[in-house]
């Protein structure tokens, strides 16, 4: 017979430790999927964001009949302030970022919660690593609130866009939604992270807001030119890439570093829980 | 392979910021025991459990389950089923899919198929109850699936905290039925402040006190070492010297009435150690020479209870 040395550095080593490190993602993915779609959470999510962002579409349309019944207001000239152009209308509904206070909302409960009712202790005890759990929280929920805070409230918005002022461009839509994925990802990330701080779902909601309204408040003190390199600003960047403005490369370069950096800290975190 | 014990630890310590939930624990479980870790709230059962599932971190010391050690992570956590004391699952799985969950988390060579995991619910006594939601069950219901669940990927531990102590008396029976009817197929480690369920089922008992290990032997051992040097004595037209005459008796080494009525009175005579049978006999002769009738000349059984309170409290400690 003969013996193999495997060294520490070798790709077989390699590909061991990376699949120690994520033992068990796959069933808690399953998992976690299910459990989105067991309450009524995720339909509640839907429902709001998609409501919420097809009333911002239909905003203009809706004050450009107020001002058409108000003469004063016709008079005034109130009707040259409206756009009526379809993708203004849909980054209008895009602009209250509502998606993230969805994904802020839907994430804040998801490890806390586990936490405090003593399942993540019990998945703990299980041959999976703790970097599983946090990963696999961060996909299922970025997957599903992808889907229904981002794309299917994207195709209402559009729908009514479309029925109210002709068809927008879908290339457009199709770009702005990815960065609306991008975001979900990142705040969902920053609210899981947070959670592996923090023992309560408010104290982990703040510290996402926190992030969310970090850049407005820096902006009135800092330069606007510092502002593509908060990832942050990825929904305003894939909004620039959609409307043509040259955007550069910095804002998916930060937000992808801002991402894999959350990743390495969770996971570091959720190592050294007691639980 | 090495013939390793169950559990081993050896100086295990967890302190947290002006509290020492556990001090310099050094502990062998044998293979196959069902090993009672007894001690009153606080005394640190469950930081040990916690410890030894891997779910916190020593401050220092060292523990393993069949000679992997607990930094083996994934590795080690293979050989061990955990009961929390309260345990919870997820509400909106039933039974059955929580058992199919907890097997797709082990390797494949450790898994169990759907018929298994129907054995293992009418093992615990959940068969007819194992399609129904989680969030239904009762808390002994919890529990037995909890132990079902912790048999899953057959580890070589079970590490059961407070197993019993939120169930009624049924309950209670239920799972100590259980817990002895896995000996010889697994090790069982369980906590408990139920003095009466360790004498019941446990063949090995450990006592912790405010953080330390007080004893750690076979229960039966325990038991005998603080039964045979103790016997009670009764006599019939005893008087006020009477407990001085047994006190100077070959092998007593103290003498104490504990009871007087009328003229008999009873005592309690503390012998040296091997020496209980010689005692025995010299009460007699005594008792006859000094034309006395012994009503009683017994060595004294104490309960697991009475050895615990000894122990716990510092009052004596047997030889």
């Amino acid at each position: 017979m003969t013996a193999t040395t495997v060294h520490a550095s070798s790709p077989i080593a390699r590909r061991g430790a990376a699949s120690a490190a994520f033992a068990g993602f796959r069933p808690l993915f399953r998992k976690d999927i299910a459990e989105w779609g067991s309450g009524k959470r995720a339909w509640i999510v839907l429902g709001v964001t998609a409501v919420f962002m097809a009333l911002g579409a239909a905003n203009a349309a809706i004050n450009a009949w107020v001002i058409k019944n108000v003469p004063e207001a016709a008079q005034a000239g109130a009707d040259k302030l409206i756009s009526l152009a379809p993708l203004d209308n849909v980054l209008t509904a895009v602009a209250a970022q509502i998606f993230i206070l969805a994904a802020i909302f839907a994430a804040m409960s998801l490890l806390v919660v586990e936490r405090d009712r003593g399942t993540l202790s019990w998945i703990a005890s299980k041959p999976v690593s703790r970097t599983s759990i946090w990963v696999s929280k961060w996909a299922s929920a970025t997957a599903v609130l992808i889907v229904i805070a981002a794309v299917v409230p994207m195709i209402v918005t559009t729908v009514v866009a479309a029925v109210l002022y002709g068809p927008p461009p879908v290339a457009a839509i199709v770009v702005v939604t990815i960065g609306m994925a991008a975001a979900i990802a990142l705040f969902v990330a920053v609210t899981l992270a947070a959670s592996t701080f923090v023992a309560s779902q408010p104290a982990a909601a703040a510290i996402g807001f926190a992030v969310f309204l970090a850049p407005a408040i820096l902006l009135g003190i800092l330069p606007a030119a510092v502002a593509p390199f908060f990832p942050t600003s990825i929904v305003n960047w894939s909004v620039g890439l959609a409307t043509g403005d040259s955007v550069g490369v910095v804002t998916p370069i930060a937000w992808a570093i801002s991402l894999v950096v959350l990743g390495i800290v969770s996971s570091r975190r959720m190592g050294s829980l007691e639980l | 392979m090495a013939d390793h014990a169950a559990i081993a630890t050896t100086g295990l310590t967890k302190h947290y910021p002006g509290v020492a939930a556990l001090t310099g624990l050094t502990l062998e479980v044998p293979a196959g025991s069902i090993y009672g870790f007894l001690g009153p709230n606080g005394a640190g059962k469950s930081t040990t459990i916690k410890l030894l599932a891997g779910l916190t971190r020593p401050t220092s010391g060292t523990s393993s389950v069949a000679g992997i050690p607990v930094s083996a992570g994934a590795d080690y956590r293979r050989e061990v089923g955990y009961l929390a004391q309260e345990p919870r699952f997820y509400d909106w799985m039933t039974g059955r899919e929580t058992l199919r969950f907890v097997t797709s988390l082990y390797p494949t060579d450790r898994r169990s198929d759907d018929s298994a995991i129907t054995a293992l619910l009418a093992r615990v006594g959940l068969a007819d109850a194992g399609d129904r939601k989680t969030g239904t069950y009762s808390g002994g219901m919890r529990q037995r699936l909890g132990i079902a669940q912790a048999l899953v990927g057959r580890p070589s531990v079970l590490l059961l905290d407070e197993p019993v102590s939120s169930l009624d008396p049924i309950g209670r029976r239920e799972v100590l039925e259980l817990m002895q009817d896995l000996k010889g197929e697994t090790t069982v480690f369980y906590s408990t402040h139920i003095l009466d369920d360790v004498e019941r089922v446990s063949d090995h008992v450990a006592i912790l006190d405010a953080g330390k290990l007080v004893r750690a032997e076979p229960t039966a051992q325990l038991l005998a070492s603080f039964t045979k040097d103790r016997l009670r004595v009764g006599i019939s037209g005893a008087s006020d010297t009477t407990r001085a005459e047994l006190a100077a008796l070959p092998g007593v080494e103290s003498a104490e009435q504990i009871e007087q009525a009328a003229d008999l009175r009873a005592y309690v005579l503390r012998v040296a150690p091997n020496a209980a049978k010689g005692v025995q006999s010299a009460v007699t002769r005594f008792a006859a020479e000094h034309n006395l009738t012994v009503t009683e000349n017994q060595q004294i059984t104490l309960g697991l209870e009475d050895v615990f309170m000894r122990l716990v409290n510092q009052k004596e400690h047997a030889a």
